[in-house]
């Protein structure tokens, strides 16, 4: 250990930072298994080869100093070589941005030009304390992104004769990411959307159903996860802590005599009895008949103990979709086939007007998987959509109860949504990626709807996720007024993680 | 150059677009396979059945009140939930599920499955309930009575012999039907699978539809019981057959679809039992003499298609803790010198072996292949040690009476486990030689283990050779096919993929 001079020591007031830095650079705990082979893979790896870089760096910060942060603490530059468009560049650009900002760390893109010392001083000039300078390569379908990050403030003599371990001005580490990318569609501009995905532990149990909606009114949301013989409920906290249980319940007998060999189950929240809480509609397939639930107190269900489901009514079959017009709640439901894990297009009863093909269900698959429905209005526009899948995997989408299908998909897993992610009146179906079967590496994608046409396009796809997706649901989770999707995933393991896009 | 190289890129970019990606699809219900079993089955009575194929058939007829989940632990089964058990452990009283429908569509009662296990108490396999006192219907609860606390009770109602049959008048003659087509069975169960044909050549079963627990994925099994490997190999490769106990071994070339193995462990006893009609063969000492005397390393890789290990007692080192036994070295000379020592204390040897060679017969199954092989093995064998084997090959039912009742000299034959526990495992093989009470004894005293499995090596009349199991080689298309308990595939959540 040497002693700074006195000097330095006022003047360098960087390494104050670096605690702080270095807790914003960290990534995240890592729950459960992220998904690989997108553009915000490479996003997170590379916050990750950032927080490994810095480690080294790290220096004591002086007890009672509140940490200083610079107006800007890194600067990237991204150069693309040779056969990247621009456009590349600039979609990935944008994800670094968007990722290292979300670390609360303040980041600016400079152009790419002339040599790196000129970027150097560029940077230091603008108060900048690092320079991430990279370089982005494809080859054979894969993302190479290369570079270094060096801190602007350096000087050869003092950095390689007298180095001083742990400041900022030492560091000088290369930085090299590689992603398969498979989920690239080109421009995430207008009309694109790009999600982050993240994963927190649900236990062991394979989700049957997920549902969001505000069952204590108190205007935030909940998150419903059922499970064969327990329903759970969750609520956010945040994107780095997960969610917390608030409530989890057993499931009542009595039981059903027949059991599929897999379980499923199906569950909704819409407030029925209009008195400004979400009421809970569920049935599994050990469940003898389904039941409606409410949360009997209306104090927050995190932080009292007193809540409880309270079973209000039975149901006959399985919910499978419900929506209100005007004062009025319409409701789908269903029986099942006997011992299979398959629900029965002749026991389809509700408010099949309008939803189902010619009002009735002879045009459906005689028995399907998987049903969502929804009923979607903007402005004087109101459509109603009716998507299943089949005992063959094939999704069959039904807009205003017309045939032929709008959209036929093969090889379709277990879970479905249907929601108008942005707003803009044009459905967005959540599906999990058709492909290979048996592999148990499940995908997520999003199809757009376009209006009028309704000829579905792709605008995401995950990256092969751990495990299969046993089911899909959206809502406003973290109250930012905007609509997430949420996934669970189930992987080999028998372990349950619950997936959030936004 | 450059515009190349974008183009390639862009070509890449597409490529990996468009490829496919993997997803779960849930298994499909429907479709048939065709698949071979270990041997002969001899009977469809769960109180009798102790062959391989037997107990394979028993796993998918009958419904058991416990059964193995995937970790080998038992969770109820036939019974809903975990039992009421008295404060001295005496008494279990268990909840029949209301909804278990047998094949004939009657629903299944508390009365049926108290008779069921109460006619396993005084059967063959009547030791697996030893510790069993009575069984009683109360309503829609099973009360078993214990003669002591025994937790180790669900494993012991998971075994295939504790299946709930219901016994149903043979159909009358005349009626069986076509040719070739023997008879539907005289047992009804509630399993996952029915009965639909027992033919010479194999036995075929149907989806058992409202089968509490789900209906089966496939509609169908067509079990078949091949006389060579060799046929059943070709079977594998041109795909008539799914399922192979000798495809992984002895291919010559690969099959046409692409194929996974299942490797269960290796706790089937191959076993050559001994005669007591001969007061030398009732001495400790033949029977160590035929231990030295076979090269048990050799016959191991012979008997088995998948793990084998050489048995040092009946039970193999799976299941038994702490066991200090060691094997009997192959040893030509000591064996050669016991058999010397032998005739020198018994007359009758001297005189049955006055040729120079002692004539005896061997008792094979004809329809275990692998057996054919290492009986050829033993004959080799023992007739380096002045034992001349003749082998008696039988079908499956005359061979099964003749080892009850003990008409043979030596006996080649296999005892599988019907519960993956050391004390039942060693309690069968008892069983299996006619100590039907030592069996017992083994069960209901609940102190059988190594010490006692070392003890009975010296009485048994049994010289136990190897432990082995099959490998079985699969359509990989076949989704779900696993190992359960000891060593039986679970065909029950079996699925063809999409």
């Amino acid at each position: 250990m040497h002693a700074a001079p006195q000097g330095r020591k006022e003047r360098n007031c960087l390494p104050h930072t670096w605690p702080v830095l270095l807790a914003l650079l960290l990534p995240g705990p890592v729950v459960g298994a992220e998904p690989a082979g997108t553009l915000d893979r490479l996003a997170e790896a590379l916050d990750g080869k950032l927080a490994a870089a810095v480690k080294g760096s790290q220096v004591a910060r002086a007890p009672g100093t509140a940490p200083r942060l610079a107006p800007k603490d890194l600067v990237l530059a991204l150069r693309h070589g040779p056969a990247v468009s621009t456009e590349l560049t600039r979609v990935v650009r944008g994800l670094l941005v968007g990722r290292l900002t979300a670390r609360g760390l303040r980041v600016a893109s400079i152009p790419a030009e002339g040599s790196w010392e000129r970027r150097r001083r560029q940077a230091s000039a603008g108060g900048f304390e690092l320079l991430l300078d990279l370089e982005l390569v494809v080859a054979l379908g894969h993302l190479h992104l290369r570079g270094t990050l060096q801190a602007t403030d350096r000087q050869l003599w003092r950095d390689t004769i007298q180095p001083e371990r742990g400041a900022l001005h030492h560091l000088h580490t290369h930085v090299r990411i590689d992603a398969e990318v498979r989920g690239y569609q080109g421009s995430t501009g207008s009309g694109g959307l790009s999600f982050s995905p993240r994963s927190y532990p649900l236990g062991r149990e394979p989700v049957l159903g997920l549902a969001v909606g505000d069952l204590d009114g108190d205007g935030r949301s909940e998150v419903v996860v059922l499970e064969e013989r327990r329903v759970r409920i969750m609520r956010f906290r945040s994107r780095r802590e997960g969610f917390e249980a608030a409530l989890a319940e057993d499931l009542t007998p009595p039981w059903a005599g027949l059991q599929p060999r897999r379980a499923f189950g199906s569950v909704l929240l819409l407030d029925i009895n209009h008195d400004g809480r979400d009421d809970l509609m569920l049935r599994t397939s050990a469940m003898e008949r389904g039941a409606v639930y409410a949360l009997e107190s209306s104090a927050p269900p995190v932080r009292s103990a007193g809540p409880r489901l309270r079973r209000r009514s039975d149901l006959p079959g399985y919910p499978l979709a419900a929506w209100r017009k005007r004062r009025k709640v319409e409701q789908l439901s269903c029986q099942s086939m006997a011992g299979q894990d398959l629900y029965d297009t002749a026991t389809l009863a509700g408010a099949l007007a309008g939803v189902l093909p010619g009002g009735g269900a002879q045009q459906l698959p005689p028995a399907f998987y998987t049903l969502v429905a929804m009923d979607l209005a903007r402005k004087k526009e109101r459509h109603r959509y009716l998507g299943v899948v089949d005992e063959k995997g094939k999704l069959q989408l039904f807009v205003d109860g017309k045939a032929p299908a709008a959209l036929v998909m093969d090889r379709v897993g277990l879970a479905l949504d249907a929601v108008d992610l942005d707003d803009d009146g044009a459905l967005e179906l959540v599906t999990t990626a058709a492909g290979d079967p048996g592999t148990g590496q499940d995908q997520i994608t999003v199809h757009r709807l376009e209006r009028g046409t309704n000829v579905p396009r792709m605008l995401w796809r995950s990256g092969h996720l751990e495990g299969i997706v046993t089911a899909l649901a959206h809502g406003d989770v973290d109250g930012d007024g905007k609509l997430e999707l949420l996934g669970a995933v189930f992987d080999g393991k028998g372990r349950a993680q619950l997936l959030l896009l936004n | 150059m450059y515009r190349f190289s974008r183009q390639l890129c862009l070509v890449g970019l597409v490529l990996a677009l468009v490829s496919p990606a993997g997803a779960y699809l849930p298994a499909p219900y429907g479709g048939v396979v065709t698949a071979p079993l270990p041997d002969m089955p001899a009977t469809l009575d769960p109180t009798r059945m102790a062959r391989e194929s037997e107990l394979q058939l028993a796993l998918l007829l009958y419904d058991t009140v416990y059964r193995l989940d995937a970790s080998g632990r038992p969770v109820p089964h036939l019974v809903e939930s975990a039992p009421q058990v008295s404060q001295d452990g005496k008494s279990w009283r268990l909840r029949l599920r209301s909804t278990v429908m047998l094949h004939n569509g009657q629903p299944l009662t508390a009365a049926q499955v108290a008779a069921s296990l109460n006619r396993l108490r005084g059967s063959a396999a009547g030791y697996l309930l030893a510790v069993v006192r009575e069984v009683i219907a109360d309503g829609n609860q099973l009360v078993i009575q214990l003669r002591r606390p025994a937790r180790e009770l669900p494993w012991l109602l998971s075994a295939p012999a504790c299946g709930v049959a219901i016994p149903v008048p043979r159909a009358p003659a005349g009626r069986s039907g076509r040719a070739g087509i023997q008879h539907r069975g005289r047992w009804i169960g509630s399993g996952p699978f029915r009965l639909k044909v027992w033919k010479p050549t194999g036995v075929d079963l149907v989806a058992h539809r409202t089968h509490f627990a789900g209906r089966p994925y496939l509609d169908e099994i067509r079990f078949k019981v091949f006389e060579r490997p060799s046929a059943e190999v070709a079977s594998f490769q041109v795909g008539t057959l799914q399922l192979s106990f000798h495809g992984t071994s002895v291919f010559g070339s690969q099959p046409r679809h692409p194929f996974s193995t299942v490797d269960p462990p290796a706790m089937t006893l191959v076993y050559l039992g001994v005669s007591r009609a001969r007061p030398y063969m009732a001495d400790r000492r033949f029977r160590l003499a035929l231990l030295m005397g076979v090269d048990r390393g050799r016959l191991a890789r012979l008997a088995a298609t998948g793990r084998h290990e050489v048995a040092v007692a009946p039970v193999c080192r799976r299941l038994l803790i702490r066991t200090r036994l060691r094997a009997v070295p192959f040893d030509r000379g000591g064996a050669n010198r016991l058999l010397g020592q032998l005739a020198s204390h018994h007359g009758a040897l001297k005189r049955d072996a006055a040729s120079g060679r002692l004539k005896l017969s061997l008792l094979v199954d004809r329809s275990r292949v692998e057996d054919q092989i290492v009986a050829g093995q033993l004959v080799a064998d023992l007739d380096r040690i002045g034992i001349a084997l003749t082998i008696d090959r039988q079908g499956a039912k005359d061979f099964d009476a003749r080892l009850r009742s003990g008409r043979y000299d030596l006996v080649l034959a296999r005892q599988p486990v019907q519960v993956p526990r050391g004390s039942a495992a060693l309690a069968g093989v008892l069983a299996a030689v006619g100590q039907r009470t030592a069996a017992e004894r083994c069960m209901s005293s609940g102190r059988c283990g190594a010490a006692q499995a070392a003890r009975l090596m010296k009485d048994l009349p049994v010289v136990p050779l190897v432990h082995t199991s099959a490998r079985v080689a699969h359509d990989a298309r076949l989704g779900q096919l696993r190992w359960v308990g000891g060593g039986l595939l679970g065909y029950a959540d079996v699925y063809w993929m999409r």
